[in-house]
C-alpha cells in the first residue's frame, strides 16, 4: 500500500476553526490512477497537499510507503518530495527563465543524477509529451497546453511513484485538456506511476480513475473511495 | 544549474537588478574613492613635509626633542661627524643633513619680526628638499649669505628676493650678535605655522650666529621611506646615545594626528555608505521573495528545502554584488585616469596652500572596498531571504501571481 490514511483532518484560520478536513479515511495502492472529485471548499486541494506531503495531517494518522509521515523530519520529507512525488499545478509553475528543456532537468540536477543519464531522461519525457522539438523555447512562447505538458514531463522525468496533480486541465480548453488526460493516463497505466488528481472537471473521470468524493470535508459516500468509475 | 539559474535571475526584473547593482556600485564608488583620497591626502601631506622639512627623520641627542632646555646646545651632537659617516655607509641612506636650528629677530632696517632659524647646507639640501614651493627665487645653494624665508615672514617684513636681511641673535654665551644675510628665495610649503616663521641661512652662517661649530640634529634623506625601521635600530644599537625620530614624531600634526583623523571619518563614510547599500539590497532581496514567492513554493514542494532557496537566492545576490563591486572599482579608476593630476582641493586647516590631491588607490584598499561592498550586499540579501524559512508551501504556491 502506498498510502494509508486514517481519521485524517485538517483545519485552516486561527484556532484552526475552519475545518476542511474531517475524519477522512484514504487507502491508495502503487498504479492506481486517483481523482478526488467535490465542490468548492470541500477538501480535495487539502486532501491532495496531504499526499503530495506539503502539508501534514493536524489528526489522524499518515503513512506513506508504510511510515508515518508526522513522525518524519523536514529533510526526510524534502527527500521523498524530491525524488518520489513529482506535482503539476493548475497555472503550470513552469520556470520562466529556463527553457523547456531545462526546467525539465532542473529537478534531475538537484536529485544528483548524471548529466548523461539526465539528458536520456529528459528526452524520453519530451518524446512522450510531443515537445522535444519546443526544447530550446521558453515558456513565454507555449500555449496553455504546451506549457502544462511541459509540467507534467518535468513531473515525469523525476521517475516518481506519485504524481500529484491539482486541476490540471482547469486552464486549458476542453480538446486540449482531454488530450493531457490521455497523456496522465498512458504515464500511469505504461510506467505504473500512481496518479493523484483533485478536478472539478467531469471529463476527467472518462478515463476510468477511481474517484474518491468528498463533501463539507468528509469522504461522501463515507467508504475509503472504493468506488470505480469510468 | 542552480548558478545559471540564479545568473538568469537577475534578468528576470532588469530595472530592480539595475538598481540594485547601480547602488552597490555607488557605494563601492564611495568606499574606494574616498579611502583613496583620504590615503591620497595624506599621502601628499607627508611627502611635502618629508622634502620640504623634515626629511625621513632626524638623528637628535636621547631625549632632547620635544623639551625645552636653557642651554640647549649643550645637548647638540657630541660627534656628529661620526655619525654622519656611519650613516653614509647604510644602503638606502641617499643624504645626510647636519641642522642647526635657533630663535632670532630678523631687521630690514625699519622693523624687527621674530622668526625660526634653520643652519642648513645649501649647496646639499637643494636637490633632496625640492618641494619648498619657492613662489619667488631658489634656494640657497652654495651662496654663503643667502637666505631663504617662508612667504608669511616675507610679506611681515615687507622683503623680496634680492633683498638685504640682519639676523640679530643670541650667542651660546648669551652675547648679542648679527649676521647678514641676501634673500634668494620665498617659499610656501603649505603649512601656515612654517611659512610665517621659518627661514633658512647657511650652516656655517648660523655657527657664527651662535658662535660654536656644533649641530644639533642630523636630517636623514632615503631612497624609501620603508627602510626607516631598520636604519633607526641600527643606528640605536651602534650610538646608544642618540635616537632617530621618524616623520611620524617630528610632523606630529599630519602624519600621525591627521591619519587618526582621517582614518576616522573614513570609517563613519564607509558605515554610511555600508548601510546604504545594506538597506536597498535588503529591500530589493525582500521584494524579490515576494515576488516569486509561487515559484519559491513550487521549488519547495518539488523537495528544495529553505536552505536550498536561500542559497539560490543568496548565489543571485552574489552575482549582484560582485557585479556591481567590480562596476565600482572601475568607476574609481576611471575619476583616477581622469584626474590625472590631482583632485585640486582648498587648503586644509594649517595650511594655506592649494594642494591637488590624487587618488592613492593600493591592491589592497581595492580587493578591501569589494570584500565590503560584496559581504554587506550578500549580507543584506541573506536576511531578506531568512522570510523563506517562514514559508508555508501551500500558502506560497497558492500566492497571487
Amino acid at each position: 500500500m502506498l498510502y494509508v490514511g486514517q481519521q485524517l483532518s485538517f483545519a485552516y484560520g486561527r484556532d484552526h476553526k475552519d475545518q476542511v478536513l474531517n475524519s477522512v479515511d484514504v487507502e491508495i495502492t502503487r498504479g492506481e490512477g486517483i481523482c478526488l472529485t467535490g465542490p468548492s471548499g470541500s477538501g480535495k486541494s487539502t486532501l491532495l497537499h496531504l499526499l503530495g506531503l506539503i502539508e501534514a495531517p493536524q489528526d489522524g494518522q499518515l503513512l506513506f510507503l508504510g511510515k508515518p509521515v508526522h513522525l518524519m523530519k523536514e529533510d526526510e520529507l524534502n527527500d521523498l518530495r524530491r525524488f518520489h512525488i513529482g506535482f503539476v499545478f493548475q497555472d503550470f509553475q513552469l520556470i520562466d527563465v529556463l527553457s523547456v528543456e531545462e526546467n525539465v532537468e532542473f529537478f534531475l540536477t538537484r536529485q544528483q543524477i548524471p548529466k548523461t543519464l539526465r539528458k536520456e531522461r529528459v528526452e524520453q519525457a519530451l518524446q512522450d509529451l510531443g515537445l522535444w522539438e519546443h526544447r530550446f523555447k521558453r515558456p513565454h512562447e507555449l500555449s496553455g497546453g504546451q506549457k502544462q505538458r511541459v509540467a507534467v514531463a518535468r513531473a515525469l522525468a523525476k521517475h516518481p511513484l506519485v504524481v500529484v496533480a491539482d486541476e490540471p486541465t482547469a486552464s486549458l480548453d476542453s480538446k486540449t485538456g482531454r488530450q493531457l488526460m490521455e497523456n496522465l493516463k498512458a504515464i500511469q497505466e505504461q510506467r505504473g506511476v500512481t496518479l493523484i488528481l483533485a478536478s472539478h472537471d467531469p471529463m476527467v473521470l472518462e478515463f476510468g480513475l477511481r474517484e474518491i468524493r468528498l463533501r463539507d470535508g468528509r469522504l461522501n459516500p463515507p467508504n475509503k473511495g472504493t468506488r470505480y468509475v469510468g | 544549474m542552480l548558478a545559471k539559474f540564479a545568473l538568469r535571475n537577475i534578468r528576470r526584473n532588469q530595472r530592480r537588478s539595475l538598481v540594485a547593482l547601480g547602488t552597490i556600485a555607488v557605494g563601492v564608488f564611495g568606499l574606494l574613492f574616498l579611502q583613496g583620497f583620504f590615503s591620497g591626502l595624506i599621502a601628499l601631506h607627508k611627502e611635502n613635509s618629508i622634502h620640504s622639512r623634515f626629511g625621513h627623520g632626524q638623528i637628535m641627542t636621547k631625549g632632547y626633542w620635544g623639551q625645552a632646555f636653557e642651554k640647549p646646545w649643550e645637548h647638540w651632537l657630541k660627534d656628529p661627524e661620526a655619525i654622519m659617516q656611519y650613516l653614509r655607509q647604510q644602503p638606502h641612506v641617499q643624504a645626510v643633513f647636519p641642522r642647526v636650528q635657533f630663535f632670532a629677530l630678523l631687521s630690514n632696517g625699519r622693523m624687527n619680526v621674530a622668526g625660526r632659524g634653520q643652519g642648513v647646507v645649501g649647496a646639499e639640501e637643494k636637490n633632496f628638499f625640492n618641494k619648498m614651493n619657492f613662489i619667488e627665487g631658489g634656494a640657497i645653494g652654495g651662496q654663503r649669505d643667502g637666505m631663504v624665508l617662508g612667504v608669511g615672514l616675507a610679506r611681515a617684513l615687507g622683503v623680496k628676493v634680492g633683498d638685504n636681511l640682519t639676523v640679530m641673535g643670541q650667542t651660546i654665551d648669551g652675547t648679542i650678535n648679527a649676521i647678514d644675510a641676501r634673500v634668494t628665495g620665498i617659499f610656501q610649503v603649505g603649512m601656515k605655522e612654517a611659512d610665517d616663521t621659518l627661514f633658512q641661512v647657511q650652516l656655517s652662517e648660523a655657527q657664527i650666529l651662535l658662535n660654536t661649530q656644533s649641530v644639533e640634529s642630523i636630517t636623514i634623506g632615503l631612497d624609501d621611506e620603508a627602510h626607516w625601521e631598520s636604519l633607526s635600530q641600527g643606528l640605536g644599537s651602534t650610538f646608544p646615545d642618540y635616537e632617530a625620530l621618524s616623520i611620524y614624531v617630528l610632523d606630529q600634526v599630519w602624519a600621525e594626528n591627521g591619519q587618526l583623523f582621517l582614518t576616522a571619518l573614513l570609517n563613519i563614510f564607509r558605515l554610511v555608505f555600508l548601510g546604504m547599500i545594506m538597506l536597498a539590497i535588503y529591500n530589493s532581496a525582500s521584494n524579490t521573495v515576494l515576488e516569486r514567492k509561487r515559484e519559491l513554493g513550487m521549488l519547495r514542494a518539488n523537495g528544495e528545502s529553505p536552505q536550498d532557496l536561500i542559497q539560490l537566492l543568496v548565489l543571485e545576490g552574489l552575482y549582484l554584488a560582485l557585479a556591481g563591486a567590480t562596476l565600482g572599482i572601475i568607476m574609481t579608476l576611471v575619476v583616477h585616469i581622469l584626474s590625472g593630476h590631482g583632485i585640486p582641493m582648498p587648503p586644509t586647516p594649517g595650511t594655506n596652500r592649494l594642494l591637488p590631491v590624487r587618488l592613492h588607490l593600493e591592491s589592497s584598499s581595492i580587493a578591501m572596498a569589494l570584500l565590503l561592498g560584496v559581504l554587506t550586499s550578500t549580507a543584506a540579501t541573506f536576511l531578506s531571504t531568512l522570510q523563506v524559512l517562514r514559508l508555508s508551501i501551500v500558502q506560497a504556491i497558492r500566492a497571487a501571481a
